[in-house]
């Protein structure tokens, strides 16, 4: 008999072709799993924007890392769920500690946005303290300039508001996410990975927090102003203690135009460094930028760096200067202070020594020779490792371009107007409100006298507070009278 | 003999309720009376033999309801030919030799002053265990795609097994006419092969048998007239029809099928000028099981026991075998049936049939879930429907028609509760009311024993029901 062989039913054959479909639909899905878990996961890829001023203001330096960077949607719920942690003001959210918002973004000026292990984290780049504002009157709509100390901004009422939300009971991971929840609907991975990060923002805070108990002991920053090299000894120089009673190192935001002519000045308030690019370095990990394993992001840096080279101040507005006056205070200019401050002067950029120049040295004496030394370490194996920190004996000759934005003024922002400066010590305020953008045009600066703007309270700046005296520089000082009207008119032009 | 009890006697009109008498009361067809409004709805059963022969457990099965008072049965499925069978051992009428049974079961069931109905059917793709027949033959259906719910492979029809299977349902009518029964109703609901010719959502012919709404008909159209010139015009022919498909209801991404509109001119069609279909059965759902047909939960938990053997029928039967066994795809799968469904159960074609009624000229039952007289006269009072066809409350309280004489309902505790389960067990287990919950009992051995006894009474000759069976069931 010949074996009769019994086919497969429709059925089965279909379904046989069905399991192998299955199979390789199942081994396509996990490769494609797989492949979006790399894109996912993998690369750490930063916002990328077209328009060098859309990059200054929200592109990445590297600080929105792993290890300082803000889950994005934890960074935005923060002020909704603590309010009262946030400083007093009638703005809501992050204008309250004076950044500066523009519509249609997610963050301030000065926020970046990265990916890093899948998550988009925040981070701070250089538009946070060097982007700021003014306005001619208290209705008017603030005039934002890219550049500009940012006179508004409180980064250390920032960091607090930050320490304090990681210190609530109320900052629980459930109702985070719960608020979260409210406000977007995260993907899957976020949503796996947000569980995560939530606690592990909680724990660095708290430990930063503790690192940098160091600052409740010293005079507030207050708006425009910050310590920039005292936290590194807490934060990258273990072996350097943070004493009380150690000088204060708070100075004001500088600006950041023209600096391709500030090349071989010595840079910094106390002229610390003659290298533009380590003092752009050293201010991004300031700012948040993790030194070993490096996470600066220098093309991101160097395309910064390019257009800060030529970036020009914005002009004094040509209907608020007296031009008869502005020749006479040009002569004066020439006469009493070229030589330090103007671009062709011989002493421009140059450090003047502190028993000359007289202002407040507590600036001067944080810097130290070993902070120099420790300075140097920084960088190893890298191409942008610093090779020029060293200790000065004084502060250094900056040059004047776009003054009239640069208020309050000496190093540590303790005169609050250019007249103020043309003034005898003894004449400048002992205390004045800081943080205001409305212009005070007839005596160059912000309005100081009132201790609320129109929309927030002003910080009290106490010059007889460690840190924030305002002796010093009397240069033009002695003048007459017209002579410094004069001058002070020049010096808007410039 | 079974004990002779105290008969649980019909109440006269006189005795009866306001919506009582309006559901007991008669419903006349051209061709066919009925006793009262509520129609026994098609459900089957596996209690047959293998080759089609109908068994005494099926004249059992059809008797109790007849007992129970409901003025007509609607025959279980009976497929017109082998290759139409939806599950084996289901009685068919594909030949001469299955006259005597239908018979002997329109006899029993008349002889409570019931009516029956023999629901002609053809299973088309929708072919959940052919058997060892159709084992190597694709299922016939007017497409080739494979029914996306089970995944049955078939075959689009060709014209020569169009007409074969006109002359199979007219030969079923001739022999359910020579059987005595005075009337069928073509199954065109619910994914069976008439649906799935009538159906936008299924019928992706190109000739003259699909495409627009009158070639799509054009079948059971064809089936109709066939079965005319066999039965001749005085023999009733009901037509049990979707009112919209909700083909979307498992993949979004489907066509949806028939809307009520396409609904409404097909009816039309089949009333064929006075000579077609003698009423509209009206249901929804254009798959079985679908959310809305029958209306109520789907029992993931009966189906992972029971539903396994379906794996050897259709291509995605593991895949759902797979889902009614995994924790959250079938807490998924259970959560996308109820909302596809919705949250009307008792009722749910009502305002479908209201339409339908409207426009048609011929008496609408509708099914969906019914179990209160409240809600089943005042549908009849306000035109929406003639009469209601019921299944699984029935099965759930086989005399449902003597407690609607005396009260809304049955009592709480007793009611159907939709579960579905009677549904799932059909596949392997005896029709009937797997819902422990209904049984009462002391403890689960005693609750399953009860249920085990109901559900195999359908092996004894059933009895009329007395006042202390009345009493202890409801």
């Amino acid at each position: 008999m010949p074996k009769v062989e019994t086919p497969m039913s429709p059925s089965e054959a279909e379904s046989k072709r069905f399991r192998r479909r299955l199979l390789v639909a199942i081994l396509f899905g996990v490769f494609l799993l797989v492949v979006w878990l790399y894109w996912r996961i993998c690369p750490e890829v930063p916002e990328r924007y077209v328009a060098i001023t859309d990059h200054f203001k929200y592109g990445s330096i590297g600080a929105d890392n792993d290890d300082r960077g803000i889950p994005i949607w934890l960074f935005r719920v923060l002020p909704e769920m603590f309010p009262e942690h946030l400083p007093a003001s009638d703005k809501t959210g992050y204008a309250a500690f004076g950044f500066l918002e523009e519509p249609g973004m997610d963050r301030p000026i000065g926020f970046s946005r990265r990916r890093v292990q899948g998550l988009d984290l925040v981070g701070l780049n250089c538009a946070v303290c060097h982007t700021g504002q003014y306005r001619n009157k208290a209705d008017d709509v603030p005039t934002v300039v890219l550049g500009m100390p940012a006179n508004t901004v409180n980064l250390q009422a920032f960091f607090f508001f930050l320490f304090k939300c990681a210190d609530d009971p109320r900052f629980q991971t459930d109702a985070i996410m719960e608020r979260i929840r409210k406000e977007t609907c995260l993907d899957p991975y976020e949503q796996f990975a947000y569980p995560i990060a939530i606690p592990k923002f909680k724990e660095k805070a708290l430990a930063q927090k503790k690192l940098l108990q160091y600052m409740t002991k010293i005079p507030r920053f207050g708006p425009g102003r910050v310590d920039t090299f005292t936290p590194y000894k807490r934060l990258f120089f273990k072996d350097m203690p943070v004493n009380d009673g150690d000088p204060i190192g708070t100075s004001d935001f500088p600006s950041l135009w023209r600096q391709r002519e500030r090349q071989g000045m010595h840079l910094h308030w106390d002229g610390n460094n003659e290298s533009v690019d380590e003092r752009n370095i050293s201010a991004a990990l300031g700012a948040g930028v993790r030194p070993h394993p490096s996470t600066l992001d220098e093309p991101s840096m160097k395309r910064v760096r390019d257009w800060i080279f030529d970036l020009p101040p914005p002009p004094f507005p040509a209907d608020k200067l007296d031009t008869f006056q502005v020749n006479r205070g040009a002569f004066v200019y020439a006469k009493h202070c070229a030589d330090c401050h103007d671009w062709k002067g011989s002493k421009v950029g140059q450090v003047v020594k502190i028993d000359n120049i007289g202002t407040d040295r507590n600036r001067l004496a944080s810097f130290t020779d070993e902070m120099a030394r420790h300075m140097n370490t920084l960088g190893q194996g890298y191409a942008w490792q610093f090779k020029h920190f060293r200790k000065t004996d004084g502060y250094a000759n900056s040059p004047l371009d776009g003054i009239w934005l640069r208020g309050p003024y000496l190093h540590n922002g303790s005169v609050p107007t250019l007249r103020h400066l043309l003034m005898p010590a003894k004449e400048r305020p002992a205390k004045f409100w800081r943080g205001n953008d409305l212009y005070d045009w007839n005596d160059v600066g912000f309005v100081w006298t009132a201790p609320k703007s129109c929309d927030r309270p002003l910080f009290e700046f106490d010059t007889a507070l460690s840190g924030n005296g305002n002796m010093g520089h009397e240069y033009g000082t002695t003048l007459p009278k017209e002579e410094r009207d004069a001058l002070l008119e020049y010096l808007k032009t410039l | 003999m079974p004990t002779q009890l105290p008969v649980l006697e019909n109440l006269s009109a006189g005795q009866m309720g306001p919506d009582q008498k309006v559901i007991f009361q008669e419903l006349k067809f051209r061709h066919l009376t009925v006793k009262n409004r509520l129609f026994r709805s098609s459900i089957s059963g596996t209690f047959d033999d293998y080759d089609g022969h109908g068994t005494e457990a099926r004249v059992n099965w059809e008797e109790s309801f007849a007992i129970g008072g409901v003025g007509a049965i609607i025959s279980s499925f009976v497929p017109v030919s082998i290759r139409g069978r939806i599950l084996t051992r289901y009685a068919t009428i594909d030949d001469d030799d299955k006259i005597p049974f239908w018979e002997k079961v329109c006899q029993r069931v008349r002889e409570h002053d019931c009516e029956y109905i023999l629901q002609l059917s053809h299973s088309g793709r929708q072919q959940d265990i052919g058997g060892v027949e159709n084992l190597f033959k694709p299922a016939l259906s007017s497409t080739s795609r494979k029914d996306y719910f089970h995944g049955i492979i078939c075959k689009s029809m060709s014209k020569s097994e169009i007409r074969d299977t006109i002359r199979d349902f007219a030969n079923g009518a001739e022999r359910a006419q020579r059987a005595g029964i005075k009337g069928v109703e073509l199954h065109g609901a619910n994914g069976y092969l008439l649906t799935q010719f009538l159906s936008s959502g299924i019928n992706d012919r190109t000739d003259e048998f699909g495409g627009k709404v009158a070639n799509r008909a054009r079948f059971v159209l064809e089936v109709v007239r066939a079965i005319r010139a066999k039965v001749g015009e005085e023999f009733h022919i009901q037509m049990k029809i979707n009112a919209e498909d909700h083909n979307r209801w498992l993949y979004p991404w489907h066509k949806p099928g028939n809307t009520l509109a396409e609904t409404l001119q097909i009816c039309e069609i089949l009333e064929d000028n006075g000579h077609g279909v003698d009423a509209f059965h009206v249901s929804s759902g254009s798959t079985f099981p679908h959310p809305r047909n029958p209306p109520g939960d789907i029992p993931v938990g009966e189906a992972a026991r029971w539903y396994g053997v379906m794996r050897s029928s259709g291509v995605l039967a593991g895949w759902n075998s797979f889902i009614f066994r995994t924790w959250w795809p079938s807490r998924l799968f259970r959560r996308l049936w109820t909302w596809q469904r919705g949250p009307l159960v008792e009722g749910i074609n009502l305002a479908y049939a209201r339409e339908v009624k409207k426009f048609s000229r011929v008496p609408v039952i509708v099914t969906g879930g019914f179990q209160h007289a409240s809600i089943i006269a005042e549908a009849i009072r306000r035109g929406w429907c003639d009469g209601v066809s019921i299944a699984r409350p029935l099965i759930a309280n086989r005399w449902l028609p003597k407690i609607l004489q005396r009260q809304n309902g049955p009592d709480a505790g007793k009611e159907c509760t939709y579960c579905n389960k009677c549904l799932i067990n059909d596949l392997q287990n005896p029709l009937g009311c797997y819902e422990l919950s209904r049984y009462g009992g002391v403890d689960f051995e005693d609750a399953y024993a009860r249920m085990l006894r109901d559900v195999n009474s359908v092996f004894t000759t059933p009895v009329p029901p007395s006042c202390e069976d009345l009493l202890e069931r409801f």
